[in-house]
């Protein structure tokens, strides 16, 4: 499971099969691959306005990404940042129902990550405490908060004006995009900044040398005096931080509604997102934040591919799970 | 590490290969492709994230702008929306490319988006369907009264539902929007107007049980055939649908609960929506509550070819042929729809229409004459069908008009 080991020849050689596998299927289907990549990789290389747009679809994926890649260094295989994105959205939406003006701001954060960090801690304590796999808890924990969240959203804290989404953020307490007539709010520095914090803890910090040692080998780390059960705990609530930070950011940074749909569609997928990033980010926080931009420029292109060459933005998601695939395949021979 | 690396290097080989292979043969393809572009401009169709293929509300869009693209010449270029954060980006994109005679946003959760895009490109025309944004010169609201199409089916399935004994009728709903609380009082208000039909016209007391359900969804047939389901076992014998490709769960349940009573042709009965869909399941669909968003989206379109484009409210009911039951005649363009969309085959287009000839021939013409006198008297305006705007109203007609929630 330890798929930061993932090279660089891996992960060319994934991302060169995965678009040849994509050629072939656009082809097979009657599209034009060639305008198709071009949309899809070059026109939101080719505009401002469409490039923070990608940098805009970055920001919640860098996020969920250093989730898993907190996980992987502690020797963990932590899906659960789906659940915690919900959480941390849900916590943001609870906050502007209680509270007007701009004060809904900080409260959001802290309640969105309180919750968050609450949620990873159950799989945390049943991982360390009786050995339960924490892909089942965590999987089962993003359930969980699945229904949880489209029940609070549909019940106390639905929009009377407009029932397919939750209260909004009020105004005074909104992040609005940075560049105007784009989507780039301070979620993407925000992000970034989190990527770059997540990089000094882990090569700078004894905590973060401890999750990497017990990581790697729990009985040597036991035997230099480290308890890996610590480095465990420690590892699920940090990424339960940059996963619910995700949520929050959903919900108080995003143009133009500013609030959760009641389908959990502007989370929705996020924390799974994170999961492709980490992998292509060989698990690095900047390898992530690049990942992230490579993957944000993706689903940017991918509206440009049904303008310009009229390809279903499927194809995608398609090349997005071959990339996954094909890496997978290459890290199972080993 | 060396044999790894040996093999990873001829997987790039051989893949990069490949792709240049197929490259390669590109040009013949796409020049035969991009020839057909017209230099008029495009309309634009942006779908929410609902999408094509629910056989109703979307591909009625699609349907109406590509009449409207043959008609004046234009290019269409369909774009779908992923998640909500889609929605602003593909607008702006289509607004910043130049090339667009119309935009149109194809439901009402593009409303808030719409507002802002219009506004940063106050030279691009955007027409909402379902959305209302009254002030706005350069973004044209289309809307329907499917209050009024909803009671025609009101009073349909209720006067069915009596000429097969049975009292119970239901609607199945996708989300919770204000759009489809139209539909759900509109069809409450028929079936109440049948009672009042049924007292005047035979002297006869009957009272009907409505029961509802919001699934939530737009896009899950699953739930709608679960919520159907759980109707049809409180003993509901015909079933309004309003909830998109959820929907199509509903006949899925009906057409399953008929013939496993042994029947080719109902009660039960499923009523379908925004399409004519009586042909998805020929037999155990009475009728559908036609709402022509083609209409909207022609009409919007060819304001905007003619020069005369203005913002505002384009309100479409029975009167303007906006909303209206289905009928036997255009049946056969929907069935196109479906065959095109897979749904249906061809060959089954000529049994379909006998199929759905013959059961409207089974419900007595007086009820057929109930609803078309239900419908001159809305049109006439000397019945009025309540239009709610806010939830209150909502909580309030639903007890007056005695809605209760099914399961």
């Amino acid at each position: 499971m330890r798929f930061q080991t993932a090279s660089a020849v891996n992960i060319a050689a994934a991302l060169v099969m995965a678009f040849a596998v994509g050629t072939a299927l656009m082809w097979i289907s009657g599209y034009d691959p060639l305008s198709s990549y071009s949309a899809m990789l070059i026109t939101p290389l080719s505009d401002w306005v469409y490039f923070l747009s990608a940098l805009a679809f970055s920001a919640p994926m860098a996020l969920t990404g250093l989730t898993f890649s907190l996980g992987l260094r502690a020797g963990l295989f932590n899906i659960g940042a789906e659940g915690q994105v919900y959480m941390g959205a849900l916590g943001a939406v609870a906050a502007a129902y209680l509270l007007g003006g701009p004060a809904v701001l900080p409260l959001a954060f802290a309640m969105g990550l309180i919750l968050a960090v609450l949620w990873s801690s159950v799989p945390a304590v049943l991982k360390i405490w009786r050995g339960v796999n924490e892909v089942i808890s965590t999987i089962m924990m993003n359930w969980v908060a699945y229904w949880v969240t489209i029940m609070a959203v549909s019940t106390a804290f639905a929009n009377p004006l407009q029932p397919e989404e939750s209260v909004k953020v009020p105004e005074p307490a909104r992040l609005t995009p940075l560049v105007p007539g784009t989507d780039f709010t301070a979620a993407v520095p925000i992000a970034y900044a989190a990527a770059f914090l997540v990089l000094i803890f882990l090569k700078y910090s004894v905590w973060g040398y401890r999750i990497s040692v017990s990581g790697y080998n729990p009985i040597a780390a036991k035997s230099y005096g480290i308890k890996p059960e610590r480095a465990v705990l420690v590892a699920f609530a940090l990424g339960s931080v940059t996963a619910g930070l995700a949520g929050v950011l959903q919900v108080v940074a995003r143009p133009p509604s500013y609030s959760l749909a009641r389908n959990l569609a502007n989370v929705y997928g996020l924390g799974f997102d994170g999961i492709t990033a980490a992998m292509l980010g060989r698990g690095h926080p900047v390898g992530v934040v690049l990942a992230s931009i490579f993957l944000g420029i993706m689903q940017e292109g991918a509206r440009h591919m049904q303008i310009e060459a009229g390809t279903p933005y499927e194809f995608v998601k398609v090349i997005q799970g071959l990339i996954i695939l094909f890496l997978a395949l290459q890290l199972l021979r080993k | 590490m060396n044999t790894k690396l040996l093999v990873a290097l001829v997987i790039v080989i051989i893949a990069v290969a490949a792709a240049a292979l197929l490259l390669l043969q590109q040009p013949q393809q796409a020049s035969t492709q991009t020839t057909q572009t017209p230099s008029k401009g495009n309309i634009y169709v942006i779908y929410d994230i609902g999408g094509r293929g629910d056989l109703s509300f979307n591909d009625m869009a699609y349907l109406g702008a590509s009449k409207a693209a043959k008609d004046f010449g234009l290019g269409l270029k369909e774009v779908q929306s992923k998640t909500q954060d889609d929605y602003v980006p593909n607008l702006r994109a289509t607004a910043r490319s130049g090339d667009a005679a119309l935009v149109v946003a194809v439901g009402f959760l593009m409303t808030d988006a719409v507002k802002q895009v219009s506004q940063e490109y106050p030279n691009a025309k955007f027409a909402i369907i379902d959305g209302y944004i009254p002030d706005r010169p350069n973004v044209l609201s289309v809307l329907y009264r499917e209050n009024e199409g909803s009671a025609l089916v009101g009073a349909l399935a209720a006067l069915t539902a009596y000429h097969f004994n049975c009292t119970k009728v239901g609607i199945v709903l996708g989300m919770e929007i204000p759009v489809l609380w139209k539909f759900e009082i509109g069809y409450a208000y028929g079936v109440r107007w049948a009672e009042r039909y049924l007292s005047q016209k035979f002297g006869k007391n009957v009272k009907f049980d409505v029961l509802y359900i919001y699934t939530g969804s737009f896009n899950d047939p699953a739930k709608g055939k679960q919520a159907a389901e759980v109707m049809l076992a409180q003993g509901v014998c015909v079933i309004y649908q309003a909830a998109g490709a959820t929907g199509l769960g509903v006949f899925e349940a009906v057409a399953e609960a008929g013939k496993k009573a042994g029947r080719n042709m109902g009660p039960p009965f499923a009523i379908g929506v925004d399409a004519n869909q009586d042909y998805l399941k020929p037999g155990f669909i009475l009728a559908s509550m036609m709402k022509r968003v083609d209409v909207g989206v022609y009409t919007a379109a060819k304001m905007a070819v003619e020069g005369n484009f203005k913002g505002g409210v384009l309100e479409l009911g029975l009167k303007e042929g906006g909303v209206s039951v289905s009928t036997l005649n255009d049946l056969q363009q929907f069935i196109e729809i479906g065959v095109s969309a897979g749904a249906v085959r061809r060959e089954d287009a000529d049994k379909i229409v006998a199929t759905v000839s013959d059961m409207r021939s089974k419900i007595p013409s007086w009820i057929w004459e109930a609803v078309d006198q239900l419908k001159q008297d809305i049109i006439a305006g000397r019945e009025k069908v309540p239009l709610p705007t806010a939830q209150d109203q909502v909580v309030q007609l639903r007890k007056e008009l005695g809605l209760g929630v099914a399961g």
